[in-house]
Order: C-alpha cells, then sequence, then structure tokens
C-alpha cells in the first residue's frame, strides 16, 4: 500500500493547517516590515508553553491522574489554550516589533540588520522559553516533556477513524482564522487600512491613515496567529522542547515562499501543502521505497539468491527534505511563489478554459 | 496682503543626508492656484513632499493657517486639511475604487463619508462603475480621476499636485487641468501645483515660484514669468 492510513492523513491535514497559520504570520510580518522575522517559530512554541503551563497549572490541579471520563474538562483546555496563547504571544510579537525593530529601523539600520537583530531576539526567546521551565515543578516537568502533551487529547474515532480531538480541530480552527483574518482585511475600515499602508505607506499617511499603529496591529496579529496554532500543535508534538523551533522555522519559510512571501492567501495555499509534503510525502516515499525493494527482492529470489530487503531507516528526520526541495524547485521555476502564478492564464493556454 | 493659507521660511531639505532643498521661502494665499515650476531635478516635487512631512528637514520652518506644522506627520496634516498627490503611485493598485475611496475617507465618519464620496462621484462618474474595479485595471486617466477623486473627498482647505498631467494624453491632460481651476472656482480650494507643461500651468495660475537646483529663482506673478522671455528660455523651454 503506497499511500498512508486515514488516521496519517488526519494527522497531515492538522500539521499542514498548523504550518499554514504559522505561514499567514510570517507572510504578514514580512509584508509590513520586509525582514523575514527569525523568531517566528519560537513564538509559535511561546503558545505550546501557554498549553504546557495551563496543564501544569490548572488541569493537573483538577485530575492528577488522567482520567478518561474527564473529558468535558480536558475539552475545555482546546479553547482556553489557544485564546491565551493569541493574547500572550501577540504581545511577545508586538515586544519584537516595538521594542527591537521599530526603533532599529528608525535608525537607519538596514534588512540585513533587522533579520540579525530577529535572530537575536528568537535566541533571546529561545533561552527565556527554557528558563521558564524550572518554574514547573520536576514531576510534572517529566511527564510534560517525556509524556507527549497528547496525553492529556481526547481520542476520538469518526468514520472508523481513531484520532484525536486536538487534530480534529486543528483544520477547524484554522479556516475560521483565516476566513475571521480575510472577513477583517475586506470588510473592515482597519483591515482596508492595513492593506494600503503594506501596499503604499507614503499614501496611507498622505491620507491620513496612521501607518505606524496599522504596522503594530500587524505584528500583533501575527504573533497572535503562531500562538494559537502553537497553543494547539502541542498536542502534536511528540515531546516539548523548545528547540522543536528551530526544525520547524524551515517550513515555515518554505511555506510562506511557496505561498510568494507577498500574498496572505498564499502563505495559507503555501503552509498547507508543506505540511502535507512533509507527512504525506514521507510516508509515500517510504512505502514506494519499500516496494521497490520487495521487487528487487523478488528479482533476486528468482535468479537464485536469497535476500531479504527492508527499509531500515526512518525518513521521519528527512522530513524537511520534501519542503527544501519544494522550495528549490519553486524559486528556479516561479520566483514570485504561488501568488505570483497567473492560473487563468495557464488554463486558458492549456484550452481548459 | 491677506495672512498666508501656507507660509515656508528658509526651508532646507532632502533625503538623510542628501539635501535637494535650499534655503527656500514663498507664502501661499487663500484660493489661489500656485504654480511651482522648474527644469527636471530642481527640487519641485521634494518641496512638496518636504512641506507633507514626507523628507527630511533640516532647518526652516512650515507654517499653515498660523500654525507651526514643520515637525507634525504626514498623517496629521492630512487631518489638519492639508492634501497631496503624488506624482506616481497615487492610487493603492491592489484595491478597489470603493476600498480606495474609502481610505481617503478613513478620517471621516461613517455617514458623512458617504455623503462625500456620492459627492465626488457626481464630478467623477467613469469612477461609478467601475467601483469593484481594482485600481490597476484602470486607464492612466481613470487612475488620475481617481487619485483627485480621493483628494477631494476630503475637502481640503489646499491641495498640492505634483504634475497630474504626466503621462497623459493631451487631451485627458488639458481636460484634468481645467478641472485643477474648477477646484478654485467652484470649490474654494487654494492649489499648489507643480507641472511640467509650464505654459498650461502659469497660463491658468495665479502666482509662480520658480526652482533651479533648490533654490528661488523666481517667485511673483504667473503672467511676469511667462512674459520673462530670459527665464522662460533658460529653465522651462518656452519660446
Amino acid at each position: 500500500m503506497v499511500l498512508p492510513s486515514p488516521e496519517f492523513l488526519v494527522y497531515s491535514i492538522a500539521y499542514g493547517s498548523v504550518l499554514a497559520l504559522l505561514c499567514i504570520g510570517l507572510t504578514l510580518t514580512y509584508m509590513v516590515t520586509k525582514v523575514p522575522n527569525f523568531a517566528h517559530a519560537t513564538l509559535a512554541i511561546t503558545g505550546a508553553t501557554v498549553t504546557l503551563f495551563l496543564i501544569d497549572r490548572i488541569y493537573y490541579g483538577l485530575h492528577p491522574v488522567r482520567c478518561p471520563e474527564c473529558t468535558t474538562q480536558y475539552v475545555t483546555l482546546y479553547f482556553l489554550a489557544p485564546i491565551l496563547a493569541f493574547f500572550v504571544v501577540g504581545l511577545v510579537a508586538l515586544a519584537e516589533y516595538l521594542l527591537v525593530l521599530r526603533p532599529l529601523a528608525r535608525r537607519g539600520i538596514g534588512i540585513i540588520g533587522l533579520m540579525i537583530a530577529t535572530l537575536a531576539f528568537d535566541m533571546i526567546l529561545y533561552n527565556v522559553l527554557s528558563l521558564t521551565l524550572y518554574i514547573v515543578p520536576a514531576k510534572n516537568l517529566s511527564r510534560l516533556m517525556d509524556a507527549p502533551l497528547k496525553g492529556f487529547d481526547v481520542d476520538v474515532t469518526l468514520a472508523g477513524v481513531n484520532t484525536s480531538f486536538s487534530r480534529l480541530l486543528l483544520p477547524l480552527v484554522a479556516i475560521t482564522l483565516a476566513v475571521a483574518l480575510h472577513m477583517f482585511l475586506t470588510r473592515t475600515k482597519f483591515g482596508v487600512s492595513l492593506r494600503a499602508s503594506i501596499e503604499n505607506p507614503d499614501l496611507a499617511r498622505v491620507l491620513g491613515i496612521n501607518v505606524d499603529l496599522a504596522y503594530t496591529v500587524s505584528w500583533f496579529l501575527a504573533g497572535g496567529l503562531a500562538g494559537a496554532s502553537g497553543a494547539l500543535w502541542a498536542f502534536m508534538i511528540e515531546s516539548y522542547k523548545p528547540e522543536t523551533a528551530y526544525l520547524i522555522i524551515v517550513s515555515i519559510f518554505a511555506g510562506s515562499i511557496l505561498g510568494g512571501l507577498g500574498s496572505i492567501y498564499g502563505a495559507l495555499v503555501g503552509g498547507f501543502l508543506i505540511g502535507l509534503a512533509e507527512t504525506v510525502g514521507l510516508v509515500i516515499t517510504q512505502n514506494l521505497l519499500q516496494q521497490l525493494l520487495n521487487l528487487l527482492q523478488q528479482l533476486l529470489n528468482m535468479l537464485g539468491l536469497t535476500v531479504t530487503l527492508t527499509v531500515t531507516v526512518t525518513l521521519t528526520q528527512y522530513q524537511r527534505f520534501f519542503s527544501l526541495i519544494i522550495v528549490i524547485v519553486m524559486l528556479l521555476v516561479a520566483p514570485q511563489g504561488l501568488a505570483g502564478i497567473n492560473f487563468r492564464g495557464l488554463l486558458a493556454r492549456g484550452g481548459l478554459k | 496682503m491677506d495672512q498666508p493659507i501656507l507660509a515656508v521660511n528658509s526651508l532646507n531639505s532632502g533625503y538623510g543626508k542628501f539635501q535637494v532643498v535650499f534655503d527656500v521661502s514663498f507664502n501661499v494665499y487663500r484660493n489661489e492656484i500656485f504654480v511651482i515650476v522648474g527644469p527636471n531635478g530642481s527640487g519641485k516635487s521634494t518641496l512638496l513632499k518636504s512641506i507633507f512631512g514626507l523628507t527630511t528637514i533640516y532647518s526652516g520652518s512650515i507654517s499653515y493657517m498660523g500654525r507651526d506644522v514643520t515637525k507634525l506627520p504626514p498623517h496629521v496634516k492630512a487631518r489638519m486639511g492639508i492634501a497631496y498627490l503624488p506624482q506616481t503611485d497615487n492610487v493603492f493598485s491592489e484595491l478597489t475604487v470603493r476600498e480606495n475611496l474609502m481610505m481617503a475617507t478613513y478620517t471621516l465618519k461613517e455617514s458623512e463619508a458617504r455623503d462625500r464620496v456620492e459627492e465626488v462621484l457626481k464630478i467623477y462618474p467613469v469612477l461609478r462603475n467601475k467601483l469593484d474595479y481594482k485600481a490597476k485595471s484602470l486607464s492612466g486617466g481613470e487612475r488620475q480621476m481617481l487619485a483627485l477623486a480621493m483628494t477631494l473627498v476630503r475637502r481640503p482647505s489646499i491641495i498640492m499636485l505634483d504634475e497630474p498631467t504626466a503621462n497623459l494624453a493631451p487631451v485627458v491632460a488639458r481636460d484634468l487641468l481645467k478641472k485643477v481651476s474648477m477646484l478654485r472656482d467652484e470649490m474654494g480650494i487654494t492649489v499648489i501645483l507643480v507641472e511640467q507643461n509650464a505654459r498650461a500651468a502659469l497660463e491658468m495660475g495665479d502666482r509662480a515660484l520658480l526652482m533651479v537646483s533648490g533654490r528661488v529663482a523666481y517667485e511673483g506673478p504667473a503672467r511676469s514669468l511667462l512674459q520673462d522671455a530670459e527665464l522662460g528660455r533658460r529653465y522651462l523651454g518656452l519660446r
């Protein structure tokens, strides 16, 4: 069987949803400040830390031992964590913009300098998160870090597919937040002013729009999205470590570049596709590789050689290989990303429209 | 003479460390068309940007209706009734015509904004049929109309136009300059006009400023500059 199981497909969609939200945030801040924010993944991990602390401070108190019948109480965590993380991480992102990037930009620091500043902020935040973990009582810490947070996830069986509540919730949260962001950007006066400020800040100022305020709100929103998605992503992480940020940042950049780095909708699609490529692509490759070895084995058996060939390498550690290949191909073929491709023109040329 | 609506005194400005405008002073009075002409690169556009707060001001002052506005940010000046129409990128290409007009009325209350948009759509009826089109899909003339509509919708006291006829067909440009005269005659708006077509601008203007290499070479009646053969030939290509 080449295709992954339905359970794995649900996991892939949930992971793609997390990446989509993270790519939207990264793209939004890039459009505003024209600087790639290397701290964006650590912002998501900060969101995951919010979930961790909620469990440590509130839910362990309620249920010291995991009890399956306490489902209702657990469910509140799914809503409380992302909402709280949205505001907490939104404020952290705001601090990055107001205390680091804006003052440096006003002093005429160029893009390279600002990029390094985001790296510095990332390291500071990473260390703060690592130190914060010492606040967690030791007995809970090992339980939280080694036994994954998904120990707190509610098991769900839907249409014969065994999965968890968080995995079903993530795509819904991603869709809801993306639609809410779309409505905000197109239906509200402030949202339209934000798009105007991004496209032409000088003209926006000429019309009386407070561009600084629009940029500040963008950073808060981007941080908020990272926080909310990170809070739910916590349920999917094998074990909680702040350094997970250094792996996922590659995927976030890949999704954002695939989306075009200049379009929020492109980022949504790009992030989701990268998420699928990293998970479904991985399984399909692994399965194809095994089938290829099976064929080779049969061939050798027919020749009278008795050998057993099995894929013993787990490809999980090569997960980002797929996203990086996609980025390279995309930059070579369509450097403007998905958002810059004239799909209508392509369809018309291909006689499909 | 009355108190000037806008007074610029010994202004020195530029971009970062690159100075473009040198010791420029002039007054603009209510309900006049004040024309700024000069050869390419003489600092006309930078002067307008400086007045609006979009460049670095090294020294000098700008006052509007007797109030010092030198250091005020552009969005505050816009709210005070000063409007500026840039030469290029004067509409938001990725926004629809409706959204562009919405941005132009950003500082107004919703009901007031709606009424004002209705007013400008009567002046530029062609825009009414294109409200849901993105600005980038408009023709050059339509884009300039939208830009002018976005400026007028805020009923400014003073409007600064930076080469509004640039890259327009002669017929469209003539029509647009007529509309500029209407601003003064029918709406009582003071106009500062930077224009490459010096003859057309000086013919419609009340007073004029000639800029050469970032400095003032002439300030006075527009007709006198038009009749000054020497200045006209040397700096404006007039014969």
